[in-house]
């Protein structure tokens, strides 16, 4: 005698088959003692899996989890700081390099732009820009220049070794 | 107390307010942890890896738009992040489909039964970790986080069909361990 088989009966407790196709499957079940005790313990089983509990995680799960969110967090801002920071005492000796640089470039063009008369022009319209330059770049003020780059770079420093020590204390409390 | 919504969570977040995050933490901590233990079938690493499921769903939380429930773009992230650890330890877990029936001749010394769960849900959760990686996991999604087979689909990956034949392979390969091996007597 074939019997049906798990799938149709699964089929059947799912609402998957078509309403002829559940006739035939209640005609079945009432004849074939088989197929009952099959499609019993199929429906057993299917109760039973509804009632299944998720298995626990450890009590301390979110505390642990939030502590660890926290660090992480705080570990990506202390992180863009010291970029930030870096950047910033990296950029300030190079714009004062670039200055320099520029300087020179346009000491070395007015000399130069002097010996054609119509660059002269130009050479009279820009010289508050270099007479500007002149006046920074003189072997006097240079060093006060240096002076001044090296209290900013201190400063920088300064904030920096604060934030570490800020950060340090922040992570020592959530600890 | 009202229960805030899944998507009310979610916009405090991204507001700032990082400790709502622990609400949502609470609401699918258990639930996604069976999915885990059903692939890494390991306590310590499942937590592990639900922790870094966390974390991954936290810094994805400003790409999530709300298109599907959260629920359904959590467990694909989780369920993705536990396939990944699997593979990448190459552990030799049994993860096809054709697998099943060697977990069907489960045996008295499997220890099933021997232990103080006498009632046939409790059972079957140890049962269920039992069968293989994939069975496992479409049992977890249906049963305990409640969800379609349309929305298995999507967290796995794999077609409808496929859904539906490992649900109903699962069920039958259940139905043969209680019931053959008379545990059903002790059980119902």
């Amino acid at each position: 005698m074939k019997y049906l088989t798990d799938e149709m009966l699964n089929k059947y407790i799912d609402n998957e088959l078509s309403a002829e196709e559940n006739e035939i499957i209640i005609k079945i079940l009432k004849n074939s003692t088989v197929d009952k005790t099959k499609f019993t313990e199929l429906k057993k089983i299917n109760e039973g899996l509804k009632k299944i509990t998720p298995l626990k995680t450890s009590l301390n799960f979110t505390s642990d989890f939030m502590k660890r969110l926290r660090l992480i967090t705080i570990r990506n801002k202390k992180q863009k700081r010291f970029i930030i920071f870096i950047s910033s005492i990296l950029v300030v000796p190079i714009i004062a390099l670039s200055g320099i640089a520029l300087y020179e470039v346009i000491k070395k063009s007015i000399v130069s732009a002097k010996e054609i008369p119509i660059i002269k022009d130009f050479s009279f319209n820009t010289s508050f820009i270099t007479k500007g330059f002149e006046n920074v770049f003189t072997p006097d003020k240079i060093s006060f220049l240096g002076i001044s780059l090296s209290l900013v770079i201190f400063i920088l420093l300064f904030f920096l070794i604060e934030e570490i020590r800020k950060t340090k204390h922040r992570l020592s409390k959530i600890r | 107390m009202k229960i805030l919504s899944d998507i009310e969570i979610i916009e405090s977040v991204k507001k700032g307010n990082q400790s709502d995050y622990a609400l949502l933490v609470d609401r699918y901590k258990d639930k996604a942890f069976s999915l885990v233990k059903s692939i890494v079938r390991n306590d310590m690493e499942a937590e592990e890896i639900l922790q870094d499921c966390f974390l991954k769903a936290y810094n994805s939380l400003k790409k999530f738009k709300g298109e599907s429930k959260f629920s359904t773009w959590f467990y694909r992230i989780v369920y993705n992040t536990s396939l990944t650890r699997v593979s990448n330890k190459k552990r030799n877990i049994e993860f096809g489909m054709s697998s099943i029936d060697d977990f069907i001749n489960l045996t008295a010394e499997d220890n099933i039964i021997k232990n103080d769960q006498n009632e046939l849900s409790k059972t079957l959760t140890v049962i269920v970790g039992k069968l293989p990686g994939n069975y496992s996991t479409v049992i977890s999604l249906f049963y305990l986080e409640e969800m379609s087979c349309e929305e298995i689909c999507k967290v796995m990956d794999i077609s409808l069909n496929n859904v539906k034949v490992m649900l109903h392979r699962a069920r039958t390969a259940l139905r043969k361990i209680v019931f053959e091996n008379n545990y059903a007597e002790e059980l119902l």
